[in-house]
């Protein structure tokens, strides 16, 4: 039962990070990652950070180039698991 | 105990996650060693996808469901449009009076910059890094170090990647970037905001007026700015002085791209 509203709750929140990455403001593409990564083991923040530094990231000197969002969603995501685990042991 | 802890992990989605880093990892690697080809293609799907949502939503905005607030809207966008329009004319106008002054000592006629207008495709509230697509690319003879510039010949941005129909530019104004400029002939380095803002430092006793051109000698003495206003206290030994294009960047349509040494 709790399985649809989990789902659908991941669905809509990868939406919302792809809305902010196509259309704007980025910001919303950072909040999705973190809301993702807050309550889900979530390979679609991963997938949303790859994209931003892919899509938008200019080519130039290793500075310029680092994929800064690719790295910050990889922390985020290793970073909230502790937590997670103890979210998702509670539950 | 074991399997357990080893179906609990499978279930849970560890295995998919430690799947997920370590092909976006490869994904980065493989896109530093072939020199950008996977965000060219990435770009190019952004760029279509990007047209195809702002077609959408333009029907969707006509359809009527929002008629009076679009009307209300569409009224707000022309006001500003022409105050905009107002605004960079001014900015321009000092520009090309100050520029008037400089070259009356020259008898060279300035030629014509050879480029090219492209639309731009995608927002450019999107990119965190400051940068936004155009719909041009290396079919079009664009290279990386192209200038893009506004109407008013204002320079916005630089090419900084070449796809084969859509390029990559970086806002000389974005967030975090640098960049040295000539304010009423005074040299200053420019901290970019981000929107076509900037902001920078200079001495207490220089006179700035708002609305002065500010100019870049790398970029043949184009305008990247004005003025937009001078704050100071009298506490302080310098003056906080912040740089604007006098148009709205985010209503951009079409920018003209040329290269550096025209």
């Amino acid at each position: 039962m709790s399985r649809l509203p989990t789902t659908s709750i991941r669905i809509v929140l990868f939406a919302l990070g792809l809305i902010g990455l196509l259309i704007g403001p980025w910001v919303l593409t950072l909040i999705a990652v973190v809301l993702l990564s807050l309550r889900f083991r979530a390979w679609e923040a991963l997938l949303l950070g790859l994209m931003t530094d892919l899509l938008w990231a200019p080519s130039g000197g290793f500075l310029h180039s680092f994929p800064f969002f690719t790295i910050g969603a990889i922390i985020i995501v290793w970073g909230l698991e502790p937590l997670r685990r103890q979210l998702l042991s509670s539950a | 105990m074991v399997i357990y802890y080893r179906a609990t992990v499978r279930k849970s989605g560890m295995g998919r996650l430690v799947a997920a880093t370590a092909v976006v990892i490869l994904v980065i690697l493989l896109d530093i060693l072939s020199g950008g080809k996977v965000r060219a293609e990435i770009r190019a799907g952004a760029a279509t996808l990007s047209r195809w949502s702002s077609a959408l939503g333009s029907h969707v905005w006509g359809s009527g469901i929002f008629t009076s607030r679009a009307a209300l809207e569409s009224q707000n966008a022309v006001l500003a449009a022409q105050l905009s329009d107002l605004s960079e004319s001014a900015g321009m106008a000092a520009t090309l009076q100050q520029q008037n002054d400089q070259l009356r000592a020259l008898v060279h006629l300035a030629a014509a910059s050879p480029g090219l207008t492209a639309p731009v495709v995608s927002s450019l509230s999107a990119s965190p890094y400051g940068t936004f697509l155009i719909g041009v690319g290396g079919g079009e003879s664009v290279s990386p170090g192209d200038l893009v510039l506004t109407e008013g010949g204002f320079v916005i941005g630089r090419v900084s990647h070449v796809g084969a129909g859509t390029a990559l530019v970086a806002e000389i104004f974005a967030p975090g970037a640098s960049q040295d400029a000539v304010i009423d002939g005074t040299s200053v380095t420019l901290s970019g905001s981000g929107g076509g803002n900037a902001q920078t430092e200079v001495p207490r006793g220089l006179v700035l007026a708002v609305g002065d051109p500010v100019v870049v000698p790398e970029f043949g003495q184009r305008p990247v700015g004005i003025v937009g206003a001078v704050a100071s206290t009298s506490a302080s030994a310098s003056q906080q002085v912040y740089v604007r294009l006098p148009s709205n960047l985010s209503a951009l349509q079409f920018v003209y791209v040329t290269p550096p040494n025209n």
